[in-house]
């Protein structure tokens, strides 16, 4: 297929790098001038440009899961309010679910870009508000999304340059840390007026057609792209099925997610199917259709290409169907506070369709939690708050060529960080025994699934804790015969709750000064059978303490002596026999 | 006296040579051997002709150090961890960089220790020092003698808060002497004496790496130096930091000589900036593959705390310097979907562009200089190297039939694109910083600094490039206008009002005896040392933090009073806002200068407006979508106060500068270019 020129080539190279540092200028700007470590640390935002009809132009590098937001979000406002009340000067912020495909502290804002009268597009940011008056600081049991925080529809913050102080003053009355977001919803309209300067540096060299132009041409090349790669790939329909541990609200019953993803080489298109998805839940784990369609996007992404930067055209041959009143379209006020675990379990269940058949796309299954749990309390002495939450590393899924990766954050939140073991005893009552790779965590197999962690925290002073913690049921798939990994685990040594107790997915409940809290990971699911395993990888994973010698004895059929050496003729014996009974 | 500047890259070593008395600068360069790279460095020596006796200074930059972690042919090491934290150095931060957020098989880089050689002690302290398990010398007895058992040449010791207390670390380091006194052991206090964890052991751990290399190497060097040539001095090294070290104090820290390479460059620029009232300036370093950008703020280099090394987090102060993988050698390639690209991936010095004639097969940056007229294929690196223009043609032509252009729209196409990468870069470093690129001047070198300049200021709206003498070896010259420079940390985690002056007075006090140290063993007159001290503060609850300069003031109870309001002024200067939270300290620091000899600046012989009598002759080039007659200067002729208007090319032993339509340039007092970047033209 020969490109159908409108501006030359380089233009075009040129407009799209600039357009590129732009975003990631946003980007700098909101990482410099937030005030909130959620953002600035760990990275819990999403930021680039748009053009006028809101497809996306360039992105900024951040929350993986926010990138696909942003376009449909502000598509579906346009499609309601038009185009005709927009001005220079604007500046729109949304906290509705429907629109952001969040929760509502995950505010979205917009800013119209201006060239000559002309609307060229749109600069637009999403980013975790600390609070914005929840039930409490993370509900994993709200019933409805008017427990979750301050609901505003698409609205104009400012017009036309002048805040709305009616508005402003709703904003910060309903939140527990008012100055924190208000500084953060300023920190990302500065990164709008960065972003503008860049798209019209550009403007005012090229003109706004020519770049207009190259805003087509940017779209056509990525969707080329994307669907000479489709092209190529086997016509079929892939489908799996997988389970998160519950809804939050009935504890223990497993909560359906399942995908079809359908390839359609002569169409050109690729499509995700969420219908046989969970109903809408009474519980937290609900997604708004478009956490749906990000999260399609993402997985899309990966699927056609993967090496280059994303834009409007390399969506554009990615199509969902999730029905309304189901887990990924969830009607307007139904509770969607941990609605990203549903969605982290999609990418979960989509590797699991399509690992085996498309080696070099998807490895094997991760982890797939961020396996966070609130602390929080208060000084005896002074009543100050502390609060913590972390994010984990977990294993990520073996490939048909290597081990997973270990202690790595969910593909969800690829940019995200943990918190330092020295910052956290420096700042919190807690002393952390140890955070380590957990021996025998990945899954068996040809290539082995990455390890995960083992973090305990021991509390010093009394305190609070919600738990988000999932994949504590359900295995990590391995692919090809391999085997699944560890799966999450959450244990409390308490004087309240006793010795030894699993926790999951927890509501806010007290711990006690001396209780020992330890967060298991899990591991990446394994790729081909482990019997197929080269012996001198296994010997190495014994030696450096990553597999057991009784599970390379018992999983990978590898005899390891007493003195650390591969006994290779027990080990030939011992994986024969194996072999024959498996195929008995 | 003369002093010798030498600087190694991938294909040449410079060497720069001044005499202190005269001023009078001379270069060379001779071919860089990689199989043992002071060969060349030997080689280039004997090129200058200059007598043993008559050098008083041997300055050196190597990436010796990076080298080692680049082949992965660092000692075989070992890391002491406390008991449930040996995993710290491969779990890291578990994040993804920027550019991998959709690669799903990314993997981290590999660790430099291997999990079966980092071992755990139940040593154990709190972040105040307080000690929750003393250090059981039966337990790293044993641990050690695992360690010498496996082969271990190199022990890094990571313990937790190291940073505020180093007894254990140290009480560690006495037990593993006794047991071998010759085993390299490095110490995370030592090394980075900051919170957080992972950045502190990986730090130590590359430190404790590459050791064996860096000293051997700079042992080697030093007595090749001295008894083959005679040499009466030992060399200085330059540091990451912008100054130079010992040979000895390199060895103790060689984390320090990471970026060794770029930091030449930096520090010659910080330098004339100051000579010619310059305050701000922006460095465009050309090289073969990449193009690197350091800014002079106010006369001074600026530093980061922090920095990423190949992948590995090292928590040491360098020289902030930005890449991109824009260069001579960055290779032009057309996608499957019709897009040009140009870089990252880099034909590198071999085989080299097309038209070397080495077997390249990929058009590069340097072949579209040769088609465009740029680069005169005779004159290469000096004339060292003949070009083959038919090559450089044949491969611009591939890339013009998938483009659907003419071959010298091609060329000039890639060149663009090369230059905007450069451009992209450099405003993303000065607006990342808060800074407004209309505000500097950009200082333009290497190899090919000249060829490039022009474009990228006027494509940020900088109004001047400056193109120093000798540009293709500024980096070494650099190098020779460097104090001596040490950095010191110390993290001390309080809230300000519970800060004790008297613990901020030792800790200060204990980096002033290092510092001085440091200079009397580079023999530094104590009344040329200075210091600077500075405090990382940050408010409550936030991750980062912000470097306070104290300047002038003295260690007393004004100061703590003063604190947070010079806290928040830092804040709201980088970060656009003061925040309504309590401040606290994190990192103490001190960075010691001792001022050996300056460089002199020698003026050259002035003369008319006019640079007829330089201009060699005129020749066709195609700028602008179009063939134009440039004049052809020969910057040797060029006399003070001459202009030039463009387009024109000024061409020097391995240098060219590209003036285009609109620029005129003015040559200095000492020989330096100063280019008005004229507005666009299209």
């Amino acid at each position: 297929m020969t490109p159908n020129r409108v501006v030359d080539p380089i233009t075009t190279a040129v407009v799209h790098n600039a357009l590129l540092t732009a975003a990631r200028e946003m980007r700098e700007t909101i990482q410099r001038t937030s005030f909130s470590p959620v953002i600035y640390e760990d990275r819990d935002f999403a930021c680039g440009l748009l053009d006028a009809d809101a497809n996306t132009l360039a992105e900024a590098p951040g929350l993986t899961a926010f990138m696909g937001t942003l376009s449909p979000g502000i598509k579906r406002v346009l499609e309601e309010q038009g185009k005709d009340d927009i001005e220079s000067g604007d500046v729109y912020c949304t906290s509705m679910p429907a629109f952001t495909g969040s929760h509502p502290a995950d505010m979205m804002l917009w800013m119209p870009i201006f060239f000559e009268g002309r609307l060229f597009g749109f600069a637009a940011s999403k980013a975790h508000l600390i609070d914005v008056g929840a039930k409490d600081p993370y509900p994993t049991d709200s019933t409805d999304a008017f427990q979750e925080g301050l609901r505003i529809p698409p609205v104009k913050l400012y017009r036309a340059g002048v805040l709305d102080q009616t508005l402003a003053a709703i904003i910060k009355s309903n939140s527990r840390a008012p100055e924190v977001i208000w500084g953060d919803i300023h920190s990302e309209i500065a990164c709008f007026r960065t972003g503008e300067q860049g798209v019209l540096r550009l403007l005012k060299k090229y003109g706004f057609d020519t770049v207009q132009a190259c805003a087509e041409d940017i779209y056509d090349h990525a969707e080329r792209m994307a669907r000479d790669a489709i092209r190529k790939m086997p016509a079929g329909t892939w489908s799996a099925v997988d389970y998160c541990d519950d809804n939050g609200i009935e504890r223990g019953v497993p909560l359906k997610v399942a995908i079809s993803i359908t390839i359609d080489p002569e169409a050109a298109e690729v499509t995700f199917d969420f219908s046989e998805s969970a109903k809408q839940q009474p519980g937290p784990m609900n997604a708004p259709y478009i956490t749906a369609v990000s999260c399609a996007r993402m997985m899309g992404k990966i699927l056609t290409a993967p090496e280059s930067v994303a834009c409007e055209g390399s969506f554009r041959p990615i199509k969902v169907i999730a029905p309304l009143g189901t887990i990924f379209n969830a009607h307007d006020a139904a509770p969607t506070n941990l609605y990203g675990w549903p969605s982290m379990t999609a990418v979960e269940t989509t590797l699991k369709a399509l690992a085996e058949d498309f080696p070099d796309r998807f490895p094997a299954q991760s982890g797939g939690d961020l396996c966070g749990c609130f602390r929080y309390g208060f000084d005896q002495d002074t009543g100050a708050m502390w609060v913590e939450a972390n994010i984990e590393g977990i294993g990520q899924g073996a490939s048909a060529v290597a081990d997973g990766e270990s202690a790595i954050v969910h593909i969800e939140e690829a940019c995200s960080r943990n918190l330092p073991v020295e910052l956290e005893e420096t700042k919190d009552p807690e002393i952390i025994e140890c955070y380590e790779l957990v021996t025998d965590s990945g899954g068996a197999g040809k290539f082995r699934g990455g390890l995960g962690v083992r973090r305990a925290y021991r509390l010093l002073a009394d305190g609070r804790m919600i738990s988000t913690l999932e994949r504590c049921n359900a295995p990590h798939a391995g692919v090809a015969g391999g085997l699944p990994g560890g799966r999450t685990i959450g244990i409390l040594d308490s004087s309240i709750y006793g010795l030894g107790t699993e926790f999951r997915k927890t509501p806010d409940q007290p711990i006690a000064k001396g209780d020992l809290l330890t967060i298991i990971t899990g591991g990446g699911g394994g790729y081909g059978n482990p019997l197929d395993r080269d012996p001198q990888r296994v010997h190495h994973d014994v030696i450096e303490g990553l597999v057991s010698p009784g599970a390379a004895r018992d999983l990978y059929g590898v005899v390891v002596t007493g003195d650390g050496e591969v006994d290779l003729d027990a080990t030939k014996k011992l994986r024969a026999s194996r072999t024959l009974e498996r195929m008995n | 006296m003369i002093r010798i500047g030498t600087d190694i890259g991938g294909t040449f070593t410079d060497i720069v040579w001044v005499d202190d008395q005269t001023g009078e600068i001379k270069a060379d360069k001779a071919a860089t051997t990689p199989a043992d790279v002071v060969q060349g460095v030997m080689a280039a020596y004997l090129k200058t002709g200059v007598a043993a006796d008559e050098v008083g200074q041997f300055i050196h930059g190597s990436t010796v150090a990076t080298n080692a972690l680049v082949t992965q042919r660092g000692a075989v090491t070992g890391l002491i961890t406390t008991k449930g934290f040996r995993d710290i150095l491969e779990i890291r931060r578990i994040d993804r960089p920027d550019e991998h957020i959709y690669n799903i098989f990314w993997e981290k880089p590999k660790p430099l220790v291997p999990r079966r050689r980092r071992l755990e002690i139940s040593a154990r302290m709190m972040f105040d020092g307080t000690v929750l398990e003393p250090v059981d010398e039966a337990e790293v007895r044993a641990v050690t003698e695992k360690l010498l058992e496996a082969g271990v040449q190199s022990i890094a010791v990571c313990l937790l808060h190291a940073y505020a207390d180093p007894s254990h670390e140290l009480a560690v380091r006495d037990l593993i002497r006794e047991i071998d006194p010759d085993v390299y052991v490095s110490m995370s206090h030592e090394v980075a004496r900051e919170i957080r964890e992972y950045e502190r052991t990986s730090s130590t751990v590359i430190d404790a790496y590459v050791k064996k290399p860096v000293v051997g190497y700079l042992n080697r060097l030093d007595s090749t130096l001295r008894e083959d040539t005679g040499l009466e001095n030992s060399p200085l090294i330059a540091n990451s930091t912008g100054g130079v070290s010992t040979v000895e104090a390199i060895g103790r820290a060689p984390i320090q000589m990471m970026e060794s390479g770029p930091a030449g460059g930096a520090i010659g620029a910080a330098y004339l900036s100051d000579k010619l009232g310059t305050p701000n300036l922006v460095t465009g370093d050309v090289g073969g593959t990449s193009y690197d950008v350091s800014i002079v703020v106010d006369g001074q280099t600026v530093l980061r705390t922090e920095h990423d090394i190949l992948g590995y987090a090292a928590k040491v102060s360098s020289i902030d310097v930005r890449s991109v993988g824009a260069g001579g050698g960055s290779i032009a390639r057309v996608d499957a979907g019709g897009r040009l690209h140009v870089g990252p991936a880099s034909a590198g010095a071999d085989p080299g562009p097309m038209c070397y004639d080495r077997g390249g097969d990929e058009p590069t940056v340097t072949d579209a200089a040769v088609v465009s007229g740029l680069i005169d294929p005779t004159l290469f690196a000096g004339g060292e190297m003949k070009l083959c223009p038919e090559l450089a043609t044949k491969g611009i032509e591939r890339i013009a039939r998938q483009l659907g252009l003419t071959t010298e729209e091609t060329a000039e196409g890639i060149l663009t694109v090369a230059r905007n990468n450069m451009a992209n870069v450099t405003r993303q470093t000065l607006v990342g910083q808060g800074h407004d690129p209309r505000d500097f001047a950009l200082l333009a070198f290497g190899g090919g600094g000249g060829l490039f300049a022009s474009e990228v200021a006027r494509t940020l709206d900088i109004p001047k490039v400056i193109i120093p003498r000798h540009p293709s070896v500024f980096s070494a010259w650099g190098m020779l206008s460097a104090d001596i420079v040490g950095s010191f940390a110390r993290s001390y985690l309080r809230q300000i009002p519970q800060v004790e002056l008297d613990y901020v007075k030792r800790l200060f006090s204990e980096m002033e005896s290092e510092a001085l140290e440091l200079t009397e063993e580079a023999g530094v007159d104590p009344k040329n040392v200075t210091f600077h001290r500075s405090i990382d503060c940050r408010y409550t609850g936030q991750g980062h933090e912000v470097e306070v300069p104290l300047g002038e003031l003295a260690i007393d109870e004004r100061l703590l009073e003063l604190l947070p309001e010079l806290f928040d002024e830092a804040h709201e200067a980088r970060f656009g806002h003061r925040m309504p939270s309590q401040r606290e300290t994190v990192t103490y620091r001190l960075r010691v200068f001792g001022t050996m000899h300056r460089l002199p600046l020698v003026e050259i012989e002035s003369g008319p407006d006019s640079a007829k009598d330089a201009l060699v002759s005129t020749k066709k080039v195609f700028v602008n979508r179009a063939w134009q007659n440039a004049g052809i200067y020969d910057r040797g002729k060029l006399l003070g106060g001459a202009t030039i208007d463009g387009p024109a090319l000024v061409q020097e032993p391995s240098h060219v500068t590209v003036l285009m339509p609109g620029d005129t340039a003015t040559v200095d007092a000492f020989g330096a270019l100063h280019i008005a970047v004229g507005s666009e033209v299209r």
